[in-house]
């Protein structure tokens, strides 16, 4: 089983409500969005099947003549000459009624469509350099409904009198680390719910971490990282670290909130000065997830 | 200059054609029209030569071209000839309708006008072959093509899996006739192919091209090796495999159950007071060839002789010769209709049950032996071979050839050919025959370097998106894919356009077929027909250049007469036909469309006579989908031998 | 020096070993002795293995490239450089000396000249003479000058000179001057290197067969003429009717009709099996009840099929051979014993179909009986370097076997002529 699959072996253990709406990708999170494919002007040469590493694409034998009836000419920008004669010739043709896609028939080179698989993706955007006829392109939005599907709500679980949150926080081995230091050096009290793990850089969180966490029944995750514009690994340029991390907790908590762990996560950001922040921060999120009560996986795993 | 000359074939077709209406009509469109009575004759044919120079392009309006396109041809100075078959197509069969003849006549010759403007010179393909002859197996007939290319003065290696020995081609053969007539053929090829080169390799691997084939060994010393050819025969010979009834009748657990050839084996050891009585089992299920049932025949000849008692238990006995079958039955031999049914292994002999269809009865006989009928299938690593060469086996794993009927040992590749047994299993004259065969066209193709011309699928790589379809259309293995491009072979090109169908990009079109010229064409056809005949409805027959055409010629010559309003137009296979055409059609005002082609595996080119019928479904169901009826389109083949197919097509419209 | 061979009989082996022996160089005079091409296949209509037209040659390289198979009417034999057809042509003597081998033949005038003709086919209007046509099985007719069939090679029609009325109508109209009342027979004799018998065989015409009524009833038929029934250019359009013109409902085949029988032919004509089974399925496909009376299916195995067809098709099988045949209030009535059930049964039919034995036509011509063995087939290498056979000359056989052999000793004259290197 490889990571992506993986990951959404986890998502899917972690749901609880089944998703409703696609979630969108913000521009700074790679590796998830969807394919939209215009059937018209695809050759089938399978060129982007070739490419696709991941084998999130497949030639299917049907023709998608709703597209091909849609298309407007040349707008489109047809390469296929052929494709062009024969969109415009059945547009020509076109009678009252619905239109159908219809299956190509077995042994006739040269026809059919793209089949995009959205669990599979990870959109690379190898697939869309690989097409000539670009009939492919990349939108910023993850199929959460039809990738996790229908999902069983676990039965609810009693809530023992002396619950207290368990929080995993992950913080930066750079500034947050160190307000999490001065907090101690300044004997700041912050509740005890929380076990933090140091990593290098938020950057390096990782959406198997987060997820492993939540399917082991923590109750919220907590990241901290530099100030904003003061990654040690990238300063203020767009790539750095934290920037990556908001997008991307932005990213996973709307995907959270789709499948009912909504809110048990957050990122906050905490200089090596900052150790008041630091506990501040813990309290807020503490007392969140103690309104939001146990993680719902918990049920899951006792009934396990 | 354009020029068009019409034919009146001695004046009878201008009863049936109004000529000077039709030179009115055309002269804006030719720049000259010239009417003779009999252009096929020595006269006419030197007035073309005289009239016609290397600048014109011509449209002659006469007889068919399959009859006169040849001779005419070689008389015309320009390449640019188009011919409007107007007796066949128009007039014999429209003979009751003068105006609509002559209609019908001026829309195909205006036509032909467009097309010769769009005409290109053929491309001439020139394939040299190289002089070796790579020979697969060399059995009997292996030897035979041997000897024969050798008596040629052709050089020729012969593979062989295994490690020679004389006396097993008359063991592998024995089926084919008897041992006497055997062993005196093999020692005469023998000797007669001494000077052969001879390999004792597994082939792995076959690139090149027919006249320059690379063919890829292993050897038996673990070696590896390439050989260069320019053709190969596959003389591969067959094994006797048990039959399919042979485990319910204990074959291999009973030493008693045993296969046709030991006992062969069995009886030339027999000494006189072992006799034996003998069950021989034909299994009902198994196609007896005439091969397999005189071997049959001839063992058990031989075995009645020796003193045993043979029951032979069949439904069908096949021999080519009846009198072998008259001297079993003199020997002795019993013969029961039947099928055995059951056997018991006793201690008293084998126990077997069978129903004897003459008598309506059950029987049960107490034998010492069980032969069973072996069937005779190909040798083991001929379907590795075969996907090797990218050959096709029929449902018994046999190679199969071009065209079963008339290319006996012509395979679906250029170059290779295949003789005896690998095809099917062959007495040995048949085999000889084969063998002979193939070394005829093996000699024919290295003897003159062939000078083929036609027009051939031309590339722009600029719009090839290298999906490979026309790669995986073409049935001929003359397009691959070479260094990432799409690469034609012309030596293996047939010219016959289906790669064209199948490219979505138009990154390969055909000369003097380009898609522009096909729109061009059918909208000044409707066009025309229009101006001419108003409102009544027409119907386009794609029609092929082989069958088909030839069957439309045919409903001319039987006088099998069809409305007008029908017009045929020509391309070189039906496997060229690709839904844009035949959506064109209908969008320019085609009330049918018909696209024929030859009869179900008789294509001239393999399968332009499937692919028509799949590009017709496929078209058919975008029609249904987009609210057309999906009969204005249909998909038939049409042959010589049913002139009134035609009739029958065109006629129920409406 | 270019080598000349005689090639007897231009059916489909006679053809096929002409246009190789051509293509490789060698000059043959094709003598036929009716006046078109194609042999038994121009009785045939469609043929197995592949169910596609008897006419169907494999074409010949000088013209074609030898890629395609061509009709019969667009092969343009008579193009041929080297070739030379003598149709309407007997054979008179054939006497050896000096090396080379002395044919002597005999063309009958056609009557119509064959480098003048345009076969617009209007002499054929203007003629009055109607007479019955050798090809139509139900009454159908021809004109005293015809086309035997629409894809007879040589294309250019023929006078039937027994039945012409010189009434000069045909003269009259054709404009080309194709047509000559006075040509005469010509003679002349052909010296070659080496002569070929592809002879052929036709299917025997069971007139004295006992216990089978052929003669006496038009609905005992043999199966080339149920070839023609069927043929939709021929007479009846395709339609199976009896000799009273109502459509047939049920056919019975009988097998073996004198085949593979001692007092009989003794041998087994190998073809007929499997061009019952065919006719059977066209029959099918015509919803006509077909029962086929046999004692062993002997069918090729690339015709396997057409078994398989029939018995998916309904085709009804009764192992047994009817005893005899006979007309019972008109209609014919096949009597036989059903060995599977022992029932002796009465068959009333509308048909009833003999498959006749194939038997050789070398036989029937006193110049050739030199060359024949048993039964009157030849082998296929009569005299080495002179004599050869090649096709049904040489035993009954299909047209695929026939072909390839034809092809093979295409090649054995050639490098017999042309000496080995």
């Amino acid at each position: 089983m490889d990571k992506r699959d993986q990951l959404i072996q986890k998502i899917r253990n972690i749901a609880v409500k089944t998703p409703e709406n696609d979630v969108v990708v913000p521009e700074k999170v790679e590796g998830f969005g969807t394919i939209e494919y215009s059937a018209q002007t695809c050759s089938a040469c399978k060129k982007c099947i070739l490419a696709c590493e991941p084998a999130a694409l497949d030639l299917d034998p049907t023709m998608n003549l709703p597209d091909y009836l849609t298309a407007t000419i040349p707008h489109d920008g047809f390469r296929s000459k052929n494709r062009e004669s024969l969109v415009t010739l059945l547009q020509g043709l076109k009678q009252e009624g619905d239109v159908m896609a219809i299956s190509v028939p077995d042994g006739l080179p040269g026809y059919g469509s793209i089949a995009w698989s959205a669990d599979r993706c990870i959109a690379c955007n190898k697939c869309i350099e690989a097409c000539l006829e670009d009939c492919l392109t990349l939108e910023k939005t993850y199929k959460l409904p039809e990738i996790i599907g229908e999902v069983k709500s676990p039965p609810p679980i009693t809530v023992s009198k002396d619950w207290e949150p368990f929080i995993l926080c992950f913080v930066c081995w750079e500034c947050s680390h160190a307000a999490a230091d001065l907090a101690g050096l300044m004997h700041l009290h912050y509740p005890t719910n929380i076990r933090t793990i140091r990593i290098p850089c938020l950057g390096a969180v990782e959406p198997m971490h987060i997820m492993t966490a939540l399917e082991n029944g923590v109750d919220g995750v907590l990241l901290t990282g530099c100030l904003l514009s003061e990654c040690h690994y990238g300063g203020d340029s767009p790539k750095a670290g934290n920037f990556m991390q908001y997008d991307f907790v932005k990213f996973w908590m709307d995907v959270l909130e789709e499948i009912g762990m909504g809110g048990r996560i957050h990122i906050d950001s905490a200089s090596a000065a900052m150790g008041i922040k630091f506990a501040d921060i813990v309290k807020e999120f503490t007392e969140k997830i103690q309104n939001l009560g146990p993680s719902p996986i918990r049920g899951k795993l006792e009934v396990r | 200059m354009k020029k068009l000359f019409l034919c009146t074939c001695n004046k009878t077709l201008d009863k049936k054609l109004d000529f000077p209406r039709i030179e009115k009509e055309l002269k804006g469109v030719f720049d000259s029209v010239q009417i003779h009575d009999a252009l096929c004759l020595k006269e006419g044919l030197a007035f073309l030569e005289s009239e016609v120079s290397n600048e014109d392009s011509v449209v002659i309006g006469a007889c068919t071209s399959q009859i006169i396109g040849i001779p005419m041809s070689e008389k015309l100075k320009t390449e640019s000839v188009s011919f409007v078959p107007l007796r066949e197509h128009v007039a014999w069969v429209h003979s009751d309708d003068l105006k609509g003849a002559s209609n019908k006549a001026t829309v195909l010759l205006r036509d032909a006008a467009i097309r010769v403007d769009h005409m290109e010179p053929p491309t001439v393909v020139e394939n040299h072959m190289e002089k070796e002859v790579l020979i697969i197996g060399g059995g009997m007939c292996g030897l035979k093509v041997a000897a024969d290319l050798l008596n040629l003065g052709i050089d020729v290696t012969i593979l062989e899996p295994c490690p020679w020995d004389d006396a097993s081609y008359v063991e592998a053969g024995q089926f084919m006739a008897d041992k006497e007539t055997l062993t005196k053929m093999v020692k005469e090829l023998v000797s007669a192919t001494a000077s052969a080169t001879t390999i004792c390799c597994t082939i792995t691997g076959l690139d090149g091209r027919s006249g320059k084939y690379g063919v890829s060994l292993a050897c038996q010393d673990g070696k590896i090796s390439t050989i260069d050819c320019g053709s190969i025969v596959i003389a591969t010979n067959v094994e006797q495999k048990p039959p399919p009834m042979a485990k319910k009748l204990l074959y291999g657990k009973s030493d008693r159950t045993i296969l046709l050839g030991d006992f062969a084996t069995l009886l030339e050891k027999q000494e006189p007071k072992d006799v034996r009585t003998v069950l021989v089992a034909v299994d009902p299920t198994h196609h007896l060839s005439a091969v397999e049932g005189g071997y049959l025949l001839r063992v058990v000849t031989e075995a009645a002789k020796n003193g045993n008692t043979v029951i032979v238990a069949h439904s069908n006995i096949r021999t080519e010769d009846e009198n072998i079958y008259r001297a079993a039955r003199k020997s002795g031999v019993i013969f029961v209709r039947g099928a055995l049914e059951k056997i018991k292994d006793t201690k008293e002999g084998m126990v077997c049950r069978l129903e004897n269809t003459l008598e309506s009865k059950i029987r049960e006989f107490t034998v010492d032996l069980v032969v069973l009928q072996t069937m005779t299938r190909p040798r083991g690593d001929t379907a590795e071979l075969a996907r090797i060469a990218g050959l096709s086996l029929d449902e018994d794993g046999f190679i199969t050839t071009r065209y079963s009927k008339n290319k006996p040992v012509q395979t679906s590749k250029k170059g290779i050919y295949i003789a005896g047994n690998g095809k099917m299993p062959m007495s040995i004259d048949d085999a000889i025959a084969s063998a002979g065969n193939a070394v005829l066209e093996v000699f024919k193709d290295i003897r003159a370097s062939t000078r083929r011309k036609g027009w051939i699928p031309i590339i722009d790589e600029e719009q090839c998106d290298v999906c490979e379809a026309c790669i995986e259309a073409c049935p001929n293995d003359a397009l691959r894919l070479v260094d990432g491009k799409v690469t034609h072979i012309s030596q293996h090109c047939e010219f016959c356009g289906i790669c064209v169908s199948a490219c979505p990009t138009r990154a390969i079109e055909f000369q003097s077929h380009s898609k522009e010229s096909w729109f061009a064409r059918l909208e000044a056809l409707a066009e025309n027909h229009k101006k001419m005949e108003g409102t009544k409805p027409f119907t386009f027959v794609y029609a092929c250049s082989e069958c088909a055409n030839a069957s439309i010629d045919l409903a001319g010559f039987t006088g099998k007469g069809y409305p007008t309003g029908t017009y045929v137009i020509q391309f070189p296979c039906a496997g060229m036909v690709s839904p844009i055409e035949i959506l064109k059609g209908l969008a320019v005002g085609a009330d049918r469309i018909v696209v024929a082609h030859c009869p179900p595996g008789g294509c001239h080119h393999q399968t332009g006579d499937h692919m028509a019928e799949l590009v017709v479904k496929f078209t058919q169901d975008m029609l249904r989908s987009i609210g057309q009826d999906p009969e204005r389109v249909r998909a038939t083949y049409m042959i010589a031998a049913l002139p009134n197919k035609m009739q029958e097509e065109v006629a129920h419209r409406g | 020096m270019t080598k000349t061979v005689v090639v007897i009989g231009a059916g489909l082996a006679g053809i096929q070993v002409t246009q190789q022996l051509t293509d490789l160089g060698v000059t043959v005079h094709l003598i036929e002795k009716e006046s078109i091409i194609g042999g038994l296949a121009t009785h045939l209509g469609r043929v197995f293995p592949t169910g596609d037209c008897a006419l169907c040659l494999d074409a010949c390289e000088e013209l074609f490239d030898g890629h395609h198979r061509r009709c019969q009417y667009r092969s343009l034999l008579t193009s041929k450089k080297n070739l030379k057809l003598y149709t309407q042509t007997e054979i008179k003597s054939i006497t050896e000396a000096d090396g080379k081998i002395s044919v002597s033949i005999k063309s009958h005038p056609r009557y119509v000249l064959l480098d003048r003709c345009v076969v617009c086919l209007e002499c054929i209007n203007v003629c009055d003479v109607e007479i019955p046509d050798e090809y139509a099985i139900r009454g159908g007719t021809r004109k005293a000058i015809y086309r035997p069939i629409s894809q007879g090679v040589p294309l250019a029609p023929l006078i039937d000179m027994d039945h012409c009325t010189q009434c000069g109508k045909c003269v009259e109209v054709c404009g080309v001057d194709a047509i000559d009342l006075e040509d005469k027979a010509k003679t002349r004799t052909i010296k070659a290197d080496a002569l070929i018998l592809a002879t052929g065989v036709e299917e025997k015409i069971p007139l004295n067969l006992a216990g089978y009524a052929y003669s006496e009833s038009d609905d005992i038929i043999t199966q080339r003429e149920l070839a023609r029934l069927i043929d939709p250019a021929g007479d009846t359009n395709g339609q199976v009717i009896t000799s009273s013109g109502d459509d047939a409902a049920k056919v019975t085949m009988v097998l073996c009709a004198g085949s593979r029988d001692l007092e009989a032919t003794e041998y087994c004509s190998q073809a007929c099996c499997t061009y019952s089974l065919k006719h059977a399925n066209m029959l099918r496909d015509k919803e006509i009840d077909v029962t086929i009376c046999y004692m062993d299916l002997r069918v090729q195995k690339a015709s396997n099929h057409y078994l398989d067809l029939a018995r998916k098709k309904g085709v009804k099988f009764l192992r047994g051979k009817p005893d005899k045949v006979i007309v019972r209030d008109g209609k014919p009535t096949a009597i036989v014993e059903d060995t599977q059930t022992q029932q002796r049964m009465e068959i009333e039919s509308d048909l009833v179909v003999l498959a006749s034995p194939l038997s050789p036509l070398a036989s029937q011509s006193e110049v050739l009986a030199d060359f024949l063995g048993e039964y009157g087939f030849a082998s296929r290498v009569i005299k080495e370097g002179r004599v050869y056979a090649c096709g049904t000359a040489t035993g009954p056989e299909d047209i695929p076997t026939s072909i390839a052999e034809a092809n093979a000793i295409a090649l054995r004259v050639y490098a017999d002529l042309e000496g080995g290197r």
